[in-house]
C-alpha cells in the first residue's frame, strides 16, 4: 500500500480511482467493511482504491478541549488499511483552514479533480467541509451531478448494537477490552518504551515492564490480561493500567508483568493488546496486600492462558 | 450608456442566497442589456439552472416558463417547518423510523402524474391582490386552491436517513418545497427541503450553463456572451416553417402567410434563416403571435 500525505503528493496513476473517505479511528468492523467494499469496487472497476482520511483527526482539531481521545494511532490505521487490500492510503493533514473548505470545494477540487474518483464509499453519518454542511445526501448529490456513485454505508450493527468509535471509546472507558475488541474487530492496543521505574516490582518479587505510552489512554484503570509483543518476541502480560494508587503517585502509568518470561526489555518498544479485564483497579491496605493480589492476577492470567491454548 | 442589442438566451448557474431577480440585475449591468429577464423563478436558497433572456429573446418568456424542469431535491424527513425547508420555523420534528426503498417509493407513487397540489404559504401567488408570502410573513394563512400539476417522474437517487435525494421532472407549476413537506406527512414524519438544485429547464441543461463565479466576476459581457444560445435554442420542441423572402416580409409586418402544415405553434424562420418570430397555424394560415426583430445595429446615443 502506497502512503500519500497530503495532497500535492497526489500522482497521476492513482486517478481515477474508488475512494473510502472517513476519519477512520481504531479501523472497527464498520470502517472495514467501508474499506473493503471501496477495494472490491476498485477491483471490480480495475480502477486503484485509495483510502482517503485526515490527520490530526478532525475532531480533535476543531473541538481540543473536548474531543474524545483517537483509539488507535495513524501508523496502526494505516496498518490495517493495508491489511483490508487497500492500494493507497492519502493522509489530508487537517487543519482549521482547512475545516473552512465548503462542502462543494472539498468534492470538486479534491474528490474530483486531484483523485478522479469513480466511487465514493462513505459510512451514513460522514460530514465533510466547512460547518460539516456535507452531508452523505450532498455526496450523493453532487455525484450524480460530476459523473461519480456515492455509495453510503448504512450503520453496522453487531448484536443489536451500532458499531461506532464512539460505542468502542465508551466500553473502554468502562474497561470492557473484550466488548471493544469484538466492535473492533481487534484487541485495543497501545505501543509504549519501557521505562526504568522504581524497581520496586522486582523487590516485591515479580519484575514489570513500566511502558511509557505514547499517547493518552482511552482505557479505563485497571488490571488486564494482555499479550505484549516487541521486536524478536512476544509473551502473554498481566497489564496494570492506571495511577498506583498504593504508593500514592499521581502518574499515569502503565505496568506489564510478563508470564514466564525473564530478560532485559529496557528502551524497547513494547506494544500490548488487551484482551480481557482481570480486575479494577484498587487500593491496598499495604503492601503484602498489593503482592497477594498481584499473585492472584498472574494466577488468573496464567489459568486464562492455559485454557486458551488448550481449547486451540 | 452604449448599448448592447444582441438577443441571445445564457443559461446561468444560479448561487446560494441570491434572488433570481438580482442575477437579472447584476447581468443587466454587466451585459448592458436594456430588455434582459428570467425563465422561472428558483427561491433564493435553491441553485443550479436559471435561463436569462436577453434583448429579443425576452419575448419568448411565456415559452420558457411552460418547458419541463428537473431538479434535484434533498428532503429532510422529522422536520416540519412553516415555510417548507429549512430556512423557515421548526414547526414539529419526529424521530424518523429506518425506511427501505420499497416503503419511500410507494409513498412517492401519488405524487406523480397529473396531481393537485395545494401551493404554499409562503409562494408569490396572489390572494386577494396580496402575495401570498406577504400574509404569510404576518401570521395570516388563507385557505388556497390545489392546483393541477405535472409531474413526470421522481426517482429516489438516494436514501440516506434522516434525508432523501430526489430527482423530480416536472412541468409549471410545482413546488418541491411543497413535494417534501407532503412527502414528509405521507410518510408520518414531517418533511421539508434541505436543499434543492435545478438541473435542467427544457433543452437547457446545468452543466452548460455559465457557473455563479464567472457571472460575479465578469467584468465585461464577451465572456458571458460566448456562452449564450441563440433565442431559437428554447424552442426546439416546436415544429419549424422557413418562409420565402416576401412571405417574410409579410410575416414580420403582421400578416398572415399562407403556409400548410399541422395546427399549432410553430417557429418562423425568414429567407435568410434568421427567427422572425412564433406562428400559430390553423389550416394552412399561419398568423403571427410573436415577432422578434433581428439584432440590428442600431445608433448609438452616447450621453451628452
Amino acid at each position: 500500500m502506497r502512503i500519500l500525505r497530503g495532497l500535492a503528493s497526489y500522482p497521476p496513476d492513482l486517478r481515477p480511482c474508488v475512494t473510502a473517505l472517513g476519519a477512520f479511528d481504531g479501523i472497527h468492523l464498520g470502517h472495514a467493511l467501508l474499506i473493503s467494499t471501496a477495494v472490491e469496487r476498485g477491483r471490480a472497476l480495475g480502477l486503484p482504491s485509495v483510502v482517503c482520511t485526515f490527520d490530526p483527526h478532525p475532531a480533535s482539531v476543531l473541538w481540543p478541549d473536548r474531543a474524545s481521545r483517537p483509539i488507535a494511532t495513524l501508523d496502526d490505521n494505516l496498518e490495517r488499511m493495508k491489511g483490508l487490500g487497500a492500494d493507497a492510503a492519502l493522509i489530508i493533514p487537517f487543519t482549521l483552514e482547512f475545516s473552512r473548505m465548503e462542502a462543494e470545494a472539498f468534492v470538486d477540487d479534491i474528490l474530483v479533480r486531484t483523485l478522479g474518483v469513480r466511487e465514493v464509499v462513505v459510512g451514513f453519518n460522514h460530514t465533510f467541509g466547512h460547518d460539516a454542511r456535507g452531508t452523505a445526501a450532498l455526496l450523493a448529490e453532487l455525484g450524480l451531478r460530476r459523473g461519480f456513485t456515492a455509495r453510503v454505508l448504512p450503520p453496522f450493527r453487531l448484536q443489536g448494537q451500532t458499531v461506532s468509535s464512539g460505542a468502542i471509546r465508551h466500553r473502554l472507558g468502562e474497561g470492557d477490552v473484550s466488548r471493544a475488541a469484538e466492535l473492533l474487530g481487534h484487541p485495543y492496543a497501545i505501543t509504549g518504551t519501557v521505562m526504568r521505574g522504581a524497581g520496586r516490582g522486582r523487590t516485591l518479587g515479580f519484575p514489570t515492564a513500566n511502558l511509557k505510552p505514547d499517547r493518552p489512554l482511552v482505557l479505563a484503570p485497571g488490571v488486564y490480561g494482555a499479550r505484549a509483543s516487541w521486536e524478536g518476541g512476544a509473551a502473554d502480560a498481566v497489564v496494570n493500567v492506571g495511577y498506583r494508587p498504593t504508593f500514592g503517585e499521581n502518574q499515569y502509568w502503565v505496568e506489564a508483568y510478563l508470564l514466564d518470561f525473564s530478560g532485559d526489555l529496557y528502551d524497547r518498544t513494547l506494544r500490548i493488546e488487551f484482551l480481557e479485564r482481570i480486575r479494577p483497579e484498587m487500593k491496598f491496605s499495604g503492601v503484602d496486600a498489593l503482592k497477594a493480589q498481584v499473585m492472584a492476577d498472574i494466577e488468573a492470567a496464567r489459568a486464562r492462558r492455559d485454557r486458551r491454548e488448550r481449547s486451540s | 450608456m452604449i448599448r448592447d442589442t444582441r438577443s441571445g438566451i445564457l443559461p446561468v448557474d444560479k448561487g446560494p442566497d441570491v434572488t433570481s431577480f438580482q442575477v437579472v440585475a447584476q447581468l443587466r449591468r454587466v451585459l448592458r442589456a436594456p430588455k434582459i429577464g428570467h425563465g422561472g423563478t428558483l427561491d433564493p436558497a435553491a441553485t443550479g439552472l436559471l435561463p436569462i433572456l436577453i434583448g429579443e429573446a425576452t419575448k419568448l418568456t411565456p415559452y420558457l416558463v411552460e418547458l419541463d424542469k428537473e431538479y434535484l431535491a434533498t428532503v429532510r424527513l422529522g422536520v416540519s417547518t412553516n415555510t417548507q425547508d429549512l430556512a423557515g420555523a421548526v414547526l414539529e420534528s419526529r424521530l424518523v423510523p429506518e425506511l427501505d426503498e420499497a416503503s419511500i417509493g410507494k409513498a412517492l407513487a401519488p405524487f406523480v402524474g397529473l396531481i393537485r397540489q395545494v401551493p404554499p404559504m409562503y409562494s408569490a401567488l396572489h390572494h386577494e391582490g396580496r402575495r401570498l408570502y406577504e400574509l404569510a410573513r404576518e401570521g395570516v394563512e388563507v385557505e388556497r386552491q390545489a392546483r393541477e400539476v405535472t409531474v413526470h417522474a421522481i426517482h429516489l437517487e438516494a436514501l440516506t436517513l434522516p434525508d432523501l435525494v430526489l430527482r423530480v421532472t416536472c412541468g409549471k407549476g410545482f413546488y418541491v418545497r411543497t413535494l417534501a413537506a407532503d412527502l414528509g406527512a405521507a410518510l408520518g414524519t414531517g418533511g421539508a427541503l434541505a436543499r434543492l438544485v435545478r438541473t435542467r429547464v427544457g433543452p437547457y441543461r446545468l452543466e452548460e450553463a455559465a457557473p455563479w463565479n464567472l457571472v460575479l466576476s465578469a467584468r465585461d459581457g464577451e465572456s458571458l456572451w460566448a456562452r449564450a444560445l441563440p433565442p431559437d435554442s428554447a424552442l426546439q420542441a416546436m415544429p419549424a416553417a422557413r418562409l420565402s423572402e416576401p412571405a417574410t416580409r409579410a410575416f414580420a409586418n403582421g400578416q398572415s402567410v399562407t403556409e400548410p402544415g399541422a395546427p399549432g405553434l410553430v417557429r418562423v424562420y425568414g429567407a435568410d434563416g434568421a427567427l422572425v418570430g412564433i406562428g400559430v397555424r390553423r389550416g394552412a394560415l399561419l398568423k403571427p403571435e410573436r415577432l422578434l426583430h433581428a439584432d440590428t445595429p442600431r445608433s448609438r446615443v452616447l450621453p451628452a
